[in-house]
């Protein structure tokens, strides 16, 4: 589905005038940017943890420290010789 | 470039939907087999979610029935309850088949599969591997990490997907 169908479908939804529901959407979606902008600066070491947990709370600096093992896991197995499992 | 040497895998449904909504099964093709639950294929061949001609045709897949019985005395034994059906399944999968990989992006999966001493690989690690064996290029590899960022529904932030292509340009 595009971003327009789920527009459409979620004023059609929820019964909201469209300008309210992208005034939501652009909202939420802000605050999504500003949340990976501050993970992205303490992945990158340029903040603390307490600054991040702080800023965006522990449960996603929790989150974010999941996926970088994830990534560096597959980094490992991808760029392994091509022979280990 | 024939099919990953001996390289077999059980795989849940994270991967083959990340990758399928991203136009990259054939990636698959870096494994010489891949064994997937019934659970899983309901998830996504039979949900209409993973094409299952273009899963087939990128590399050998198996289909196994996982009894409900062995199902519920697995569970008891690990203690895997938090987890979806379909991962279940293929952990013991893995057990039955003594295959150590295991194809998954959930992180509870992951985390619950290296418990089991088996080793999960991502959609992300399946694009590096592809790039790593000249399947594809480092272009066509950081085009795949895009979309899977933007486009496919994996749960992974901007950053993530940043230090991942960063680390694929070093030497």
């Amino acid at each position: 589905m595009s971003t327009g169908s789920f527009l459409e479908q979620l004023v059609r939804d929820t019964r909201k005038p469209e300008a309210e529901v992208l005034a939501l959407a652009v909202e939420a979606g802000v605050r999504q940017l500003w949340r990976e902008h501050v993970l992205g600066q303490y992945l990158r070491g340029e903040i603390s943890r307490q600054q991040a947990a702080e800023t965006v709370g522990m449960d996603w600096v929790d989150m974010a420290e999941r996926q970088r093992r994830a990534m560096e896991e597959d980094l490992e197995w991808g760029l392994a010789k091509t022979s280990s499992p | 470039m024939g099919p990953g040497q001996d390289l077999v895998a059980v795989a849940d449904a994270g991967p083959l939907i990340h990758l399928g909504e991203i136009d990259s099964l054939r990636l698959l093709g870096v494994f010489s087999s891949i064994h997937v639950p019934d659970g899983v294929w309901a998830e996504t061949i039979g949900a209409g979610r993973v094409r299952a001609e273009e899963f087939e045709s990128a590399v050998a897949v198996h289909r196994h029935a996982v009894g409900a019985t062995a199902l519920r005395r697995f569970i008891e034994e690990s203690g895997l309850t938090p987890l979806h059906p379909g991962e279940t399944e293929c952990l013991l999968l893995c057990r039955r088949l003594h295959t150590p990989l295991l194809l998954a992006d959930d992180l509870a999966a992951r985390e619950a599969a290296q418990r089991q001493g088996i080793r999960p690989v991502g959609s992300l690690g399946i694009v590096v591997r592809a790039f790593h064996t000249g399947r594809i290029s480092l272009a066509e590899a950081e085009e795949c990490i895009h979309r899977l960022y933007h486009i496919s529904s994996l749960f992974v932030t901007q950053a993530i997907a940043d230090l991942a292509i960063e680390r694929l340009h070093r030497p």
